[in-house]
């Protein structure tokens, strides 16, 4: 009986091992067959390459098309990230350090922007900026994709500043500070790693967008998402593996500099 | 002796929307005095301690400090060093930047703040740590820490709010005798909020005790202990048992006479019992002995249970229709006794005090309580 049990509770384990594995392999495995392909010098799509190059990436920069639409992007990615944080923050601290009524109602719809369905919130937003006259304007963009970014501010500075007791800010006004300078040089100080890592990701989130660019970007705001499903269109490039992996490289060490200045 | 008043509390009251947590306090503390706060959580205490800091507004009253009022001042205008519970160190600063924080607001020069911050060490006893930061300090450490950092800048009133309620039981009897010298040594005048009675015994100059929002009573130590003025001080402050007992005479000058169990007995008030008709008798039970004599009160009892405490028996004693009793014999009478056994208990009566019974008059009547009235609810860097 026994015996039978810690046979099965071991093919158990090693069944749940393998799953995992399969699982891990899955994700990785297009990751590494694009970022083999990107290496190759075809002109065509084909796995596995037969010749091993910089093709893709010549392509790349020296093709105005792709290279401005980069710039584009962050164009609308480093400002839309910048409003997240200057709209979220003060709504973060409101959240937690006033007496502010619905305060967590007003959190949680805070977080919203996580659930909407993208594309209907996209027709009903081109409605509306049709009616203002700002489709294909950087700044209508730079707005929709804040909404986007937004989130990301409420959930890691509101997580910070969570774990910052009032009692700090208290104690540095006891000692001589102002309201303004306890609140900046303690509790802002120590939400600022937070700060950090919400405006990286923040911008990861803008720079990816390819929802919001096809219907409020009208057809000359043309960034890297967009440029990449234009260009599908025409056939497939393998140069896109090449944008691809820069990105995928890209965000990678974001995302590590994110979780980095978080733990900081 | 001290004369000059420190910190004076006139009238004061705050208000949590229908809930009063401090009916307007009356409270005077001498400069250099060690006056501890002392009460059951939702008392009060803690919001009166952060109404002093200034963390929150009184709804009435004045708080004079030296003679001048801050009852509206910023807490930065007030300049009174405050502990807290948790240590509130600055965890992004190392010690010597967590305690020279009070200077540099101050503008202090560095060279100064740093000599300042190492005579701070000296005198709470942390040595070679000035790099250290607040996670990587034991939290007896941390304790000192936070009170050399309330010190720093010489304020005219440390507050401290259960400054070693998180610590355990060992270190908590030596920090209290640091606190004591460290006291001594500064003679700063010190507002000491606590609901560990035995901490506030072994502390303080004065104790007021809080109740519902009120001060119930304010005394040494001793004298809150030996002649309880309130019902609520002799068991929330004594530890002492009551029994019922009827007033048959009463004076002036302190000695009354009670009828309680059927004996009439002499007895002390700490308090004015003019027309008190039902009152309780107030028991120690360090006072109880076995035996029967004169000019006591003499208790039938049962025993109920017997624990050896070390120097002592505290025995629990059952009296037929009265409740429990409990009484701490010296070891030679509690070892012996049999649980279930009968015995017969002593009271002197100099070691019997008198308390009004409550909805009577008195100081210590006290009303019903509104349950509500909790220190937990004043977050207070949401009320400036």
């Amino acid at each position: 009986m026994l015996r039978t049990q810690i046979a099965v509770s071991t093919l158990l384990r090693w069944l749940s091992f393998a799953l995992v594995l399969l699982l891990i392999v899955f994700l990785f495995v297009p990751v590494v067959v694009v970022v083999m392909l990107s290496f190759s010098n075809a002109t065509v799509l084909q796995f596995p390459p037969d010749q091993f190059g910089l093709r893709q990436y010549v392509a790349f920069f020296q093709n105005q098309y792709w290279t401005s639409s980069v710039v584009k992007s962050l164009v609308i990615a480093l400002p839309t990230a910048l409003v997240a944080v200057l709209v979220g923050m003060p709504a973060v601290f409101a959240f937690n350090r006033t007496r502010l009524p619905f305060r967590e109602g007003l959190e949680l719809s805070g977080l919203t922007p996580f659930l909407l369905p993208g594309v209907a919130y996209a027709v009903a937003l081109y409605a509306m900026y049709a009616q203002f006259h700002i489709v294909g304007t950087t700044v209508g963009l730079i707005l929709a994709d804040s909404v986007i970014a937004l989130p990301f501010v409420v959930v890691i500075v509101g997580a910070a500043i969570k774990r910052v007791p009032p009692d700090l800010e208290l104690v540095a006004m006891s000692l001589g500070a102002s309201r303004a300078r306890a609140l900046i040089g303690i509790t802002f100080r120590l939400t600022l790693p937070a700060i950090a890592a919400a405006f990286v990701l923040a911008f990861l989130a803008a720079f990816d967008e390819a929802t919001f660019v096809n219907f409020v970007g009208g057809p000359d705001l043309v960034t890297l998402p967009k440029a990449i499903f234009d260009s599908l269109r025409l056939g497939v490039d393998p140069l896109i593996t090449g944008i691809a992996t820069i990105l995928m490289a890209l965000t990678g060490v974001t995302m590590l500099l994110a979780v980095w200045l978080r733990r900081a | 002796m001290k004369t000059a008043i420190g910190l004076q509390l006139k009238g004061l009251a705050k208000s949590y929307g229908p809930v009063e947590a401090v009916k307007g306090v009356d409270l005077s503390v001498f400069e250099g005095e060690f006056l501890t706060l002392l009460g059951p959580s939702g008392s009060g205490k803690t919001t009166i301690l952060r109404l002093i800091a200034g963390f929150t507004l009184p709804t009435a009253g004045q708080i004079m400090l030296q003679g001048r009022d801050v009852s509206r001042m910023t807490p930065a205008e007030r300049g009174i060093g405050m502990v807290f519970q948790h240590y509130a160190l600055f965890p992004h600063m190392t010690v010597v930047e967590n305690i020279s924080y009070g200077l540099k607001m101050r503008g202090w020069p560095a060279a100064k703040r740093n000599q300042r911050a190492r005579e701070m060490q000296e005198l709470v006893g942390l040595h070679g740590m000035d790099k250290r930061l607040p996670r990587e300090l034991s939290g007896g450490q941390q304790q000192r820490v936070a009170l050399a950092r309330a010190l720093a800048f010489e304020p005219t009133l440390l507050l401290m709010d259960e400054p070693l309620g998180a610590l355990d039981r060992e270190l908590r009897i030596r920090m209290a005798g640091e606190l004591r010298r460290i006291h001594r040594e500064l003679g700063t005048t010190v507002v000491y909020v606590t609901h560990d009675r035995e901490e506030a015994m072994t502390l303080s100059d004065r104790v007021a005790i809080m109740h519902l929002g009120v001060i119930d009573a304010v005394g040494t130590p001793h004298d809150l202990f030996s002649v309880p003025p309130t019902r609520f001080v002799a068991s929330f402050f004594g530890g002492h048992n009551l029994l019922p007992a009827q007033l048959t005479r009463h004076s002036a000058n302190g000695h009354v006479k009670v009828r309680c169990l059927d004996q009439e007995v002499d007895a002390t008030s700490g308090s004015d019992l003019t027309g008190a008709g039902n009152v309780w008798v107030v028991i120690p039970a360090i006072a109880v002995r076995l035996g029967h004599a004169a000019a006591s009160l003499n208790i039938e009892a049962t025993v109920a249970e017997t624990l050896y405490i070390g120097g002592a028996v505290q025995v629990t004693c059952e009296i037929e229709g009265m409740g429990r009793l409990l009484a701490n014999l010296p070891v030679e009478d509690g070892l012996g006794l049999e649980v279930g056994s009968k015995i017969d208990l002593l009271v002197k009566s100099a070691d019997l005090v008198a308390v009004a019974r409550e909805g009577e008059s008195g100081a210590g009547a006290s009303q019903p309580a509104p349950s509500a009235a909790t220190e937990e609810v004043d977050d207070l860097a949401k009320d400036i």
